[in-house]
């Protein structure tokens, strides 16, 4: 099978992977309590008026007519309404879907600006002082509970030093405190996986031939070196994507970023199915497109993978 | 040169060596807690409330005066157990599915492949209150729900061992011997995959603390008064001012722990990779 | 001649500026005018965001909507009923027929009138199937005689009406708005008469006003009479308490509602920030299941409410935010009776033994051979999390071993409809006395609503006659009946009154707030 085929074959798959999110998403929604009618309406809301909504909805038909009327609107891209906000989820999520691409986008940036030349450094100057203490901060990035380091940084930087505004949205400034808090744990996991696998090139023969023809070192490091370690480093991009989405939840909510990650957990706690499926498939796509870029890289790393 | 190797090897066991010294110390203090805390875990002392670190409370008091101390020894516990049950379930879904995926590949692979992918792309917050329901509420259902969210990884990693070493001459050769899938599995390939899985469980042991952390700021982990560090970290956020010190020891507490299995999977990658082994040489 | 000409042309002019500024100085003062000139933009922080906007489709109210509607009756501070898009009203001497003056020339936002029709509309729309129709249930015709009066004839005599046209849920909507819009009316828009105009909202993070310039008909317990002063509001919504916290120290926000208690010794420390704190309309008890075992024993319910030291977790957990409970009606709200429950173990004890619980060589309260094992319902919330840890250490005292069990707020209402609950924290705001019969009639049972699970005749029927008492008075003593032996029945123990605590930056002035609201109207920065 050739790389083509393959990647067209997990393309396919991706439909009943998708298809199975939908349903295990819709069968946890209304197997747990709650009544997103009611939630939505409050306790003290007339019958009538909860009826009425039920119907408007159609929630009062079978599950299964709900499930099937939800997958015939999904092939038109319609979500369905809002059961809580009565909105359009497409609508809804548009604006939301960006905020959060642009505060992982910004974390996916800095983490790899910032750690690449910090595995590389580690890797050039390994066993000395350098060397231990970018390792040491890296290892403590990944230790780290992003939500206590989002509070610890809102207290030195914006609290004690006034560089940054606490949490809320709009311009860079808003943006650089979530970005470093979502990206310091990835950047510690490229940092290591740079310096190791810069550490493994290094050593290898035709390195050491260049080395040995004179170039300089530095330029041997960037232009031999760095290029063959790259691979791995990238494909650990594509795992991270989905990592960096999962993970924005907690940070959307400590800085209040209006994004998907908060919108998904109050629309979970209300119960709000149309906006849990719409971003969960949003979720779904960007996390195996990601897995089958990392897939394809590590295809191309290693020759002895074949499919 | 050779001084240098003497030294790199030297180095790389200590980082496993720190990482070993801290768990093992954790280790100890959990089973040791009743011994080693100073005051009773759960009593109540409200009029101790949110006393500052000092003499008789070490580490300070929580809201209802309870020694954060205490709290966080006993607490070594529920993070420990949760870092090891949790990380078991993970590996017994994991493994064998990456075994099987790799092993045999075509239409298993792409199941398992298919799951993989589920389970990735599936809010991890959606899947613990699923298992919560199903389960009730409870330390048990936390370490349950990590697991199922977490077993992924390890059949990522299986597989790719499998698929690269299905190919290698000794499997080929096995094979040719006519000796059973079964045995080439279980004498060949698992002995041979174990030393990534290895290194992946104990990195995976600190992130499966740092989840269950996260599923405490979400309201879906330990239930009171079970003093777990991830449920004393979120409980103190609201005291982040006045009282930083219910947030800082347990925090820190989660990352010491966190940092000592991080290292020791480093150590051990250092130690186990082939890759690296000729630089060893 | 020249001169003389451009002499006249001076004094025109000049006459003209006198004219003209007097004018401005009639609609303006100077003192509005600098209070308009600081008072830009001011950012309110809340807790919790709306469903939506539309008080005919939702019954949750929220802060904004108290700015863009206007109710036909207003209450104060003091929670006397006051003048609002109506100026007086009187009642007939049968108490069937209320007649309410409106102010004459109250607009909505989109320009219609909103007068005696328009206010009509809102009560039968309301009470045709809005999401609260049980304000207006007493209503059997609502008559617009003419533009300025409006005339409510009542099924039966209603004393309580006055409350329901004031509170959260009867801003008067234009109706207008609410036919062009249909199912979008309160999601993408919501047009009142307030002081002001909705602008925008962004799910789920915040809403945005701008002032209606032409208001002038605020309610005359207001300083203010003329339009706000602030030009902009934005009303965040904001979840963490910490974060809260923060971003009014620094600044970024202007008002906080619902300050957390951890955070009140800090901002009272904090000369930038003022902290306001006054008895709310909240209580937090728990509650008893009186149809499952052990709780169906009323000495045991009662031993529950000696057990509690109220006084401590008041003190100790928060930190004086509130008042400790010892009825079921909250601090305004009449008919307030004296409670038999103190914090005494003693009496506890003996309850406790008279019902055949005895301590077992563990401590642990043993009848038959059944221990005294109970799982205690909470939702996952920090104030009701720390008061189920205290109740759990306190029932331990006495020998009962309680579980806490969290939920997340969207099950936790739906729990109760399976009547497996035993214990139970809950809050509930209300301030109006028949809060009494939406928990205890047992007509709400299967709905979940009456979660305490009592079913008896007697208070149905007593419920029933309440709300047809043709005075307050009346209702009020009905109610005191009710309310005496719902606490020797002691199916709730009532725990913490948490006080409405509030602060804003110390830059702002004509701070103005009620039980329900802080009125933007007044506010202006110094």
């Amino acid at each position: 099978m050739s790389i083509y085929q393959y990647i067209l074959k997990r393309i396919l798959m991706m439909l009943p992977v998708l298809l199975a999110v939908t349903i295990i998403v819709f069968s946890i929604l209304h197997l747990v309590p709650g009544d997103p009618v009611r939630l939505a309406l409050g306790e003290m809301a007339s019958q009538q008026a909860y009826d009425r909504m039920r119907a408007e909805l159609g929630l009062d038909k079978p599950l299964y007519i709900q499930y099937f009327s939800f997958l015939g609107r999904l092939f038109h891209l319609d979500l369905g309404k809002s059961v809580i906000y009565r909105e359009d989820v497409t609508k809804l999520l548009g604006g939301k879907l960006l905020n959060t691409l642009e505060l992982t986008g910004s974390a996916l940036i800095l983490s790899y600006f910032c750690a690449v030349p910090l595995g590389m450094l580690a890797a050039v100057k390994r066993n000395t002082v350098i060397d231990y203490l970018s390792m040491g901060l890296a290892i403590a990035g990944v230790s780290i509970p992003s939500f206590w380091l989002g509070f610890l940084l809102i207290s030195l930087f914006s609290i004690q030093l006034h560089w940054f505004p606490i949490a809320g949205y709009g311009g860079i400034k808003y943006l650089v405190l979530p970005a470093v808090t979502l990206g310091f744990g990835g950047a510690a996991q490229v940092a290591r996986m740079t310096r190791s696998s810069l550490l493994e090139v290094i050593n290898q023969d035709y390195i050491l031939t260049a080395k040995a023809k004179g170039l300089r070192y530095w330029t041997v490091i960037t232009k031999h070196a760095l290029r063959n370690a790259l691979i791995p480093i990238v494909t650990l991009l594509g795992l991270r994507i989905g990592w960096l989405i999962g993970g924005a939840v907690v940070i959307e909510i400590v800085f209040l970023r209006p994004g998907v990650g908060r919108l998904l957990v109050s629309a979970i706690y209300m119960r709000d199915f149309p906006i849990v499926q719409g971003v969960t498939l949003i979720l779904a796509v960007t996390v195996i497109l990601g897995n089958l870029l990392a897939d394809i890289l590590y295809a191309v790393v290693n020759p002895k993978v074949h499919y | 040169m050779k001084r240098h190797k003497l030294f790199f090897n030297f180095s790389k066991s200590t980082n496993a060596i720190i990482g070993g010294i801290i768990i093992v110390l954790f280790f100890l203090i959990a089973l040791l807690a009743p011994l080693l805390a100073p005051h009773p875990p759960n009593a109540l002392s409200l009029k101790d409330a949110l006393t500052p670190p000092c003499r008789e409370h070490t580490l300070g008091t929580d809201e209802f005066g309870r020694s954060i101390l205490s709290r966080i020894i006993f607490g070594a516990r529920v993070s420990l157990n949760i870092a090891l049950i949790a990380s078991a379930v993970a590996l017994g879904i994991g493994m064998p599915l990456g075994a099987l995926a790799g092993y045999y590949g075509g239409w298993l692979d792409s199941i398992v492949q298919g799951l993989v992918d589920l389970t990735w792309a599936f809010p991890t917050i959606l899947a613990a209150l699923a298992i919560m329901f199903i389960l009730g509420t409870g330390l048990h259902s936390v370490m349950i729900a990590v697991g199922v969210v977490y077993w992924a990884g390890y059949a990522r990693i299986t597989r790719g061992q499998f698929l690269a070493l299905r190919e290698e001459e000794y499997v080929q050769a096995a094979r040719a011997v006519g000796a059973s899938n079964l045995r080439i599995i279980w004498r060949h390939l698992l002995p041979n995959s174990l030393a990534p899985l290895l290194v992946q469980l104990s990195l995976g042991m600190g992130q499966v603390i740092l989840i269950e952390a996260s599923l405490s700021f979400l309201g879906l982990g330990a239930q009171p008064p079970t003093p777990s560090w991830g449920a004393m970290l979120s409980n103190g956020r609201a005291y982040l001012l006045a009282a930083p010190w219910l947030t800082l020891f347990p925090g820190l507490a989660i990352m010491l722990v966190v940092l000592g299995f991080n290292l020791m999977g480093d150590g051990l990658r250092d130690a186990l990779d082939p890759r690296l082994s000729h630089i060893k040489r | 001649m020249q001169s003389k000409r451009i002499t006249a042309y001076v004094v025109l002019f000049v006459g003209l500026m006198l004219v003209f500024s007097s004018l401005i100085t009639v609609a303006q003062t100077p003192d509005r005018a600098t209070r308009e000139a600081n008072s830009t933009t001011l950012v309110v922080a809340e807790t919790t965001s709306p469903p939506t906007l539309s008080t005919f489709t939702t019954t949750w109210t929220t802060e904004p909507l108290e700015d863009i509607l206007n109710k036909l009756v207003s209450r104060d501070a003091e929670l006397n009923y006051r003048d609002d898009i109506a100026q007086s009203w009187e009642v007939s001497a049968d108490g069937l027929v209320w007649t309410f003056t409106l102010k004459p020339g109250v607009m909505f936002h989109d320009g219609t009138p909103c007068d005696a029709e328009a206010v009509a509309w809102n009560i039968v729309t309301m009470r045709d199937g809005g999401a609260s129709s049980y304000l207006y249930s007493a209503v059997q015709d609502a008559v617009a005689v003419d533009s300025v009066t409006l005339k409510l004839i009542l099924k039966n005599p209603f004393p309580n009406l006055l409350y329901n046209v004031s509170n959260s849920f009867s801003g008067i909507n234009s109706p207008t708005a609410v036919e062009k819009y249909g199912e979008d009316y309160g999601v993408t828009t919501v047009v009142g008469s307030g002081p002001y105009i909705f602008k925008e909202w962004v799910k789920g993070d915040h809403i945005t006003l701008e002032r209606n310039p032409d208001y002038t008909w605020g309610p005359s317990w207001m300083s203010n009479q003329g339009p706000a002063y602030f030009q902009t509001v934005i009303y965040k919504f904001i979840p963490e308490a910490v974060t809260k916290t923060m971003l009014l120290q620094a600044g970024e926000a202007d008002v906080v509602n619902e300050v957390d208690a951890t955070a009140i010794s800090a901002f009272k420390a904090d000369p930038n920030v003022t902290v306001s704190i006054t008895s709310g309309k909240r209580l937090i008890y728990m509650g008893l299941n009186v149809t499952k075992p052990p709780f169906d024993d009323v000495r045991v319910r009662q031993a529950m409410s000696y057990i509690v030291d109220r006084e401590s977790i008041t003190e100790n957990v928060f930190h004086g935010a509130g008042l400790s409970a010892y009825n079921f009606l909250t601090p305004n709200v009449q008919p307030q009776v004296e409670s038999p429950y103190t914090y005494d173990l003693q009496k506890a004890n003996t309850l406790l033994a008279d019902a055949g619980w005895t301590k077992n060589a563990d401590g642990i309260l043993e009848k038959d051979g059944q221990q005294f094992a109970i799982i205690l319902w909470t939702e996952s919330i920090t104030d009701r999390v720390q008061i189920a840890t205290v109740l759990q250490s306190e029932m331990a005292a006495v020998g009962i071993k309680a579980t806490i069990q969290q939920f997340d707020s969207g099950s936790y209402g739906d729990m109760f409809k399976t009547g497996e609950q035993q214990a139970f924290i809950r809050l509930y705001g209300w301030d109006d006395m028949d809060i009494l019969e939406w928990f205890y009639n047992s007509k709400r049972i299967a709905a979940g609503t009456n979660k305490t699970r009592m079913n008896n005749s007697l208070l149905d029927f007593l419920f029933v006659k309440a709300e047809a008492m043709p005075t307050l008075e009346d209702r009020t003593f009905v109610y005191r009946l009710v309310h005496e032996y719902l606490l020797d029945q002691s199916a709730w123990v009532p725990i913490f009154y948490p006080a409405q605590v509030r602060a804003y930056r110390a830059d702002l002035g004509g701070y103005n707030a009620t039980l329900d609201h802080v009125y933007i109207l007044d506010l202006y920065r110094k």
